[in-house]
């Protein structure tokens, strides 16, 4: 079953040793990705998103991080190799790109030069075979007039073009998995949608996986097969985009989805938030993580941690309450509660 | 569409117009920093004399002439004679070539191993402990101290002056450029190459050294002057150049006990040392200005 899986995590606990003490970042996050899928993973800051990714890379320091449990990536389990294998796999069968395109790129170098370098940084390439690819590649992400750009430096190209440079740098040795870790935030609208609609291309033509890191629903409803919805380190709803976006059952995606403002929204209206703020890392409440926030929480919600379930085929969640909730049974005891 | 070839080609000249104007704004850049530009001249200057000086004299360093002892300069002799009757003139042409080459070779190999010194300990921190305290037991020694004992021990050469010099001043380069290079490696595209799986010797060599070449350069200036003034007092010392062969220091020693009769003796080589020295610093500091616009504050030079 799990052999058709790109990438399978399972389980997958992190933990940082802080002053504090012992902080669990990511805690038992599960979720698999197949070949020509973009999984969207969404929360917000905070939440583990960004540590699930950096913990599939590896780039987490090794002296303040421990991790359990496993990460298949084509038949081995990233967790336990050693740093010559892993950087092999690194920028060839996995790659990642990132928000920070201004910061990326090393200034010193042409961008030609740094895609390249990415290219026989993976096996013994002429420079001019590997100039070649470069510039397929770069062609292939819609630059205009590409030859010139490849002789260019990072400060002589928009966000929009550094982030293209970025994308073709991680696609040139094509990889199986492509990591992107909010690819858009840094940019305007329309160049958003160019590059969101870049990346669903080159992920049909390269068949290869996706995990696209995001706080932005209206992006996962645009490009995403199925969707992880994470909360203080945990999936709490895991679902294709359709179950999800027709009916959110953890009371956290339904928060999420009434804050986002619609075309139909009454502009005198005050948006919809959730009340309270998110627990410390550090103070993790002991059943539902949740619970404080949440309009339905019962006694049991705070006294036990709920399981990740299979509501419908397809559609996970974390909570003890969902079919209640889904059927308007469950009355909201904790309404305009703020615990802290 | 007609017009297209004609637009790209305009565009072309444009682009070439503005990379030579920008080539000739670095230039006049660095002319407008008179620092640099003053520095580069007295170097520039004292190299050109050390190394055709000689060349138009008909002494030779080592002539022995006893009954020219101590002579004051003349036409025959420009900067006077020493108690032996030597030239001082040839003798400081010698001893700035002398001098220039300890400095030169010093510079360059303390650059090398400082580097790499550098740039690992701060890419691994277990080896960054190591390593920096090392470096911290050779600063807090004195220089001269370690100088003196180790050419006591291995004999006084030109090699052994060159190569107690690299040990000691090693530690300035290696401070540098680690600190530069822990600012580059929490850099988010060193991250990237990571994970765009490069090895960490690319990273390390290509990536995070060319980020430290500025400030190198301006410490290794330093270096230079300072290790040419480490060697004149080192001869001085009689520890440095062996006896006979001239060198700056040297020259000052034997002209000490004539200070009163002789000034030329002391005058000539001093004004060397300093001249070198100074231009060597006023390089450094302007280079500094530079190459790194954003620091006003001085490099510690020692």
């Amino acid at each position: 079953m799990s052999a058709s899986h790109v990438i399978d995590v399972r389980n997958l606990r992190t933990h940082f040793h802080t002053e504090k003490g012992r902080v669990t970042a990511v805690d038992d996050v599960s979720f698999h990705v197949d070949r020509n899928e973009i999984l969207g993973v969404v929360g917000e800051s905070g939440c583990g998103k960004s540590v699930t990714s950096e913990a599939i890379m590896q780039l987490l320091n090794p002296d303040i991080t421990d991790f359990e449990g496993e990460i298949v990536f084509g038949g081995e389990n990233l967790l336990t190799l050693g740093e010559d294998r892993l950087s092999r796999i690194r920028g060839k069968d996995i790659s990642m790109i990132f928000q920070d395109t201004t910061s990326s790129l090393n200034p010193l170098y042409t961008v030609g030069d740094q895609i390249i370098e990415a290219l026989q940084a993976h096996g013994r390439v002429s420079r001019k075979a590997a100039a070649e690819a470069a510039l397929k590649v770069v062609s292939a992400t819609g630059i205009p007039s590409p030859e010139k750009r490849l002789k260019e430096y990072p400060h002589e190209l928009s966000g929009g073009m550094r982030q293209r440079i970025m994308i073709a740098m991680a696609l040139v040795c094509e990889p199986r998995l492509l990591i992107a870790d909010e690819p858009t935030t840094a940019l305007d609208v329309t160049t958003q949608a160019q590059i969101l609609d870049l990346i669903t291309q080159m992920k049909r033509d390269f068949d290869m996986g996706v995990i696209f890191i995001t706080h932005d629903m209206g992006v996962v409803a645009e490009i995403c097969d199925r969707v992880a919805v994470m909360y203080l380190g945990q999936v709490i709803e895991d679902s294709t985009v359709e179950s999800l976006f027709e009916a959110p059952l953890h009371p956290y995606t339904k928060g999420l989805m009434q804050a986002m403002p619609t075309i139909e929204s009454d502009p005198q209206a005050d948006l919809y938030t959730i009340k309270g703020k998110v627990p410390s890392l550090s103070d993790v409440p002991k059943g539902c993580r949740f619970a404080a926030r949440c309009p339905f929480s019962t006694e049991k919600c705070v006294a036990q941690p709920p399981t990740l379930d299979v509501a419908t085929k397809g559609h996970k969640v974390r909570c003890w309450h969902w079919q209640a909730i889904a059927d308007g049974s469950a009355c909201k005891v904790n309404a305009g509660a703020e615990v802290g | 569409m007609t017009d297209a070839p004609q637009f790209s080609t305009d565009l072309k000249v444009a682009k070439h117009r503005l990379k030579h104007e920008q080539r000739s704004l670095t230039i006049k850049r660095f002319l407008a920093n008179k620092l640099a530009v003053c520095g580069l001249g007295l170097t520039v200057v004292i190299c050109l004399i050390a190394l055709l000086g000689p060349l138009i004299s008909p002494h030779e360093p080592l002539d022995i002439n006893p009954i020219d002892r101590l002579k004051p300069p003349s036409l025959e002799h420009w900067m006077g004679t020493d108690n032996f009757g030597r030239d001082i003139y040839v003798r400081v042409m010698y001893g700035t070539r002398a001098s220039l080459l300890i400095g030169f070779s010093v510079a360059m190999l303390s650059s090398v191993i400082g580097v790499a010194i550098g740039l690992y300990s701060a890419y691994f921190k277990p080896l960054d402990h190591l390593l920096m305290r090392i470096t911290d037991g050779l600063m807090a020694f004195p220089a001269i101290l370690l100088a003196i004992s180790v050419i006591a021990v291995f004999g006084p050469t030109t090699q052994n002056v060159i190569l107690t010099l690299v040990v000691v001043y090693t530690p300035l380069i290696a401070r540098v450029v680690r600190s530069n290079a822990l600012v580059v490696k929490e850099q988010p595209y060193i991250e990237a190459l990571h994970a765009l799986g490069a090895s960490r010797t690319r990273i390390i060599w290509r990536h995070i050294f060319p980020n430290t070449v500025s400030s190198l350069i301006v410490q290794a200036s330093f270096v230079f002057a300072v290790s040419i003034i480490t060697e004149a007092m080192l001869s001085f010392l009689g520890v440095g150049i062996p006896a006979p062969h001239p060198s700056l220091g040297n020259i000052l020693y034997d002209g000490k006990n004539v200070i009163t009769s002789a000034w030329w003796m002391t005058v000539f080589p001093g004004a060397m040392i300093i001249g070198i020295v100074l231009g060597q610093n006023i390089l450094g500091d302007g280079l500094r200005d530079f190459l790194d616009p954003h620091t006003n504050k001085a490099v510690s030079k020692r």
